[in-house]
């Protein structure tokens, strides 16, 4: 007998790939993430292959009970397959993939390097994962420095240190293989780790950390102002950890935050595209009707048309009404499918999103 | 058939409660009876039970079991029911065992559900284990309930052990708090028919009918469905043999040896199944109604049924004449 299958039949299913360096809180993000998903957070719920969860769940324990943060991504990269769920309405399948540290730096030759390549092709998602203490002693050292201008020495160091480089070359091979296969760029979720130590160590509110990043995110990670990309900008903490790289934390600090937000945004790009689609479609459907409608005219001012032209006319009245149900139908999705959107803006009204590099108003972070 | 699926951890009650449920239910309900389908398993639950009412609770499960039974109204067999009891631990252990494929599969499978929570476990926040397996099961159900729509489904919070904390006063809500994320999910979802029960087993057994009674009225109106959709499965195929029935294919059809082929009969005999089903529908119907006519007021329901929102579907239509068949008028 084998297990059930975790993705429910004509649920679309997404690819997402989460990259970042070691030590970001890649795999303590996602941990933390399915773990408050899976006992659902405002009607969301996430859950994985009965082995999956189980094993992510009983990581989720040893850092509720004992206070033992996951272990790295071990050598090996790790595939998991999500079901998003709106109570018992199934959202979207997520094909997640969960890369080392090292996958990005190393060279192509290296087996998951070169699977990485590929696998960013492929992806409708990807998720970029920057350590918040590490961005926060960069908004500290500005601060300090006491820098008026844009400092690129000093994002220099970031960039280096987060591999910024190596996550834009991934990206831009990426956005250019799909554009050559007519696909649009995958949408990008800047998670920004820690997000406990960003007022610790910047010493700053977290709304004016969080608003430097935003101001240099052009210069940090140009590929997420990219021309058709669109980025979610959102700090996550699972708790109060605080600065030092430990193996072991205060169980009793463990405070989730934000985490269900990458989910929802991922969601919500899946289903701006399904709308473009859907109105293109429907303005090709719209344009064939009134080019239907012309045609029509014509044949019916043709003498005797109504004698000699009868096959043509049925022809071309099926076509039309095949038509105006065809736009019927697609109008009704897409009505559905904006409603939905609507709805996943407002959970997402606090957060950051930037589309072909425009900035929305700033949220109250 | 009907299958139930008991979900819960180890020591959360379920032998306890299929024992006490069974001796229960040996007394007429409401006309109801269970009866176990082998001696054995009647035997075993019986004495189980009374061991239970005497204070003497049984170990809890270390292999899956199954009690198929019969339903009975009135002396006569309804239909028959399975209850799946599963070994506490086999929820958390992968899938590579045995037990736990089997269980993951049986909850594919099964028409109604019966989660078990320990209401003193349950009230204590700092109790991560009992949180982890609410956790659990919510994800265990959430899993099989997108792949059910359109099917009615019995999911029924059993809150076991209710007497170490006392009926009086008792704040339903706040024991089945761990549970809110999965009550919300399922709320104003037309098929899923939620019910919060608190039962305690023991001397002062209390409550234990209620799940049952539940699961058992579901039950009948999800197999209800499925006949009256054999009705439209029959029908149909009565009407689209009906087109065929000329008189050249009659003729056609004289001539033969084997007539049972010709559309004609096609559409007789297509037309007796469909009455045949039908007329097997509304009595499981007005059992269900009178199942929960009298449903206690300390179960919950989101989504409590009435006879109105029981009602059958439409009558089957005699494929020729579009004339309402009677049932009563069947020829036998």
């Amino acid at each position: 007998m084998q297990p059930s299958p975790v993705v429910v039949a004509d649920t679309p299913t997404v690819t997402v790939t989460m990259l970042g360096t070691s030590g970001s809180g890649k795999s303590t993000f996602m941990l933390g993430m399915y773990a408050i998903l899976a006992g659902g957070v405002r009607g969301y719920f996430a859950h994985a292959s009965h082995d999956d969860h189980m094993q992510l769940m009983d990581q989720w324990d040893l850092l509720y009970d004992d206070g033992r943060l996951p272990p790295p991504t071990p050598e090996r990269t790790r595939n998991y397959r999500f079901n998003f769920m709106q109570g018992i309405e199934p959202l979207l399948g997520i094909d997640w993939m969960d890369y080392r540290g090292g996958a990005l730096s190393d060279r192509a030759t290296s087996s998951d390097t070169a699977e990485l390549i590929t696998r960013m092709a492929a992806s409708d998602c990807v998720y970029l994962v920057l350590d918040g203490t590490v961005v926060a002693e960069w908004v500290r050292g500005m601060v300090d420095a006491a820098i008026a201008a844009r400092s690129l020495p000093e994002l220099g160091r970031l960039r280096r240190k987060l591999r910024v480089e190596d996550m834009t070359s991934m990206l831009l091979r990426s956005i250019n293989e799909r554009a050559n296969e007519g696909k649009p760029p995958p949408a990008l979720v800047v998670v920004i780790t820690k997000m406990d130590t960003l007022t610790t160590v910047s010493k700053l509110p977290q709304h004016e950390t969080m608003g430097l990043v935003r101001d240099y995110l052009p210069d940090l990670l140009p590929a997420a102002h990219a021309e058709g990309v669109s980025a979610l900008l959102q700090p996550v903490q699972l708790g109060h950890f605080g600065t030092e790289r430990t193996e072991v934390v205060d169980k009793d600090s463990v405070a989730p935050r934000d985490l269900e937000k990458p989910f929802i945004f991922t969601f919500l790009e899946f289903l701006t595209n399904r709308i473009a689609d859907e109105s293109q479609f429907l303005d090709a459907v719209t344009k064939r009707h009134a080019e239907g409608d012309l045609e029509l005219a014509a044949v019916k001012r043709r003498f005797g048309a109504q004698f000699f032209q009868r096959q043509r006319l049925d022809q071309l009245n099926n076509q039309q009404q095949q038509l105006v149900k065809e736009a019927e139908r697609t109008r009704a999705a897409l009505l559905q499918m904006q409603n939905r959107a609507e709805r996943l803006q407002a959970d997402l009204r606090d957060a950051w999103i930037i589309r072909s590099g425009r900035l929305p108003s700033r949220p109250g972070w | 058939m009907v299958d139930v699926v008991m979900l819960g951890d180890s020591d959360v009650g379920k032998t306890t409660y299929i024992a006490s449920m069974y001796q229960a239910m040996q007394g007429s309900t409401r006309g109801f009876t269970l009866r176990a389908a082998q001696e054995s398993d009647h035997w075993r639950l019986t004495s189980r039970a009374s061991e239970i009412l005497h204070g003497r609770f049984p170990p809890g499960s270390d292999r899956a079991a199954e009690y198929p039974m019969m339903l009975r109204y009135a002396g006569r067999d309804i239909f028959p029911v399975t209850w799946h009891d599963h070994r506490g631990g086999a929820l958390n252990e992968r899938s590579s065992s045995f037990q736990t494929a089997r269980l993951l599969h049986r909850l594919e499978t099964a028409d109604g559900f019966l989660i078990f929570g320990d209401a003193s476990r349950l009230l204590d926040n700092d109790n991560r284990s009992a949180v982890r397996s609410t956790q659990d099961l919510t994800t265990h159900v959430l899993r099989v309930l997108p792949q059910r729509r359109s099917r009615a489904t019995p999911l029924v919070i059993v809150l076991t052990k209710v007497d170490l904390i006392g009926f009086a006063g008792l704040d339903l809500g706040r024991i089945a708090a761990p549970f809110k994320a999965l009550m919300d999910a399922v709320r104003g979802v037309a098929d899923i028919h939620l019910a919060v029960a608190p039962v305690a087993c023991g001397p002062a057994t209390r409550g234990v009918l209620r799940p049952t009674l539940w699961t058992l009225c579901f039950g009948l109106i999800a197999r209800s469905q499925e006949l009256a959709g054999n009705v439209g499965m029959h029908l149909s195929a009565a009407r689209a043999a009906a087109q065929e029935d000329t008189v050249w294919r009659r003729w056609k059809g004289a001539v033969r040896a084997d007539r049972s082929l010709t559309p004609r009969s096609i559409v007789q005999e297509r037309q007796e199944r469909a009455l045949h089903d039908w007329s097997d529908v509304m009595p499981l119907i007005g059992h269900a109604v009178q199942l929960l006519s009298d449903d206690p007021a300390s179960v919950l329901s989101p989504a409590r049924p009435t006879a109105g929102t029981l009602a059958a579907a439409p009558a089957p239509r005699c494929a020729h004449r579009g004339r309402r068949y009677r049932p009563e008028a069947r020829r036998h």
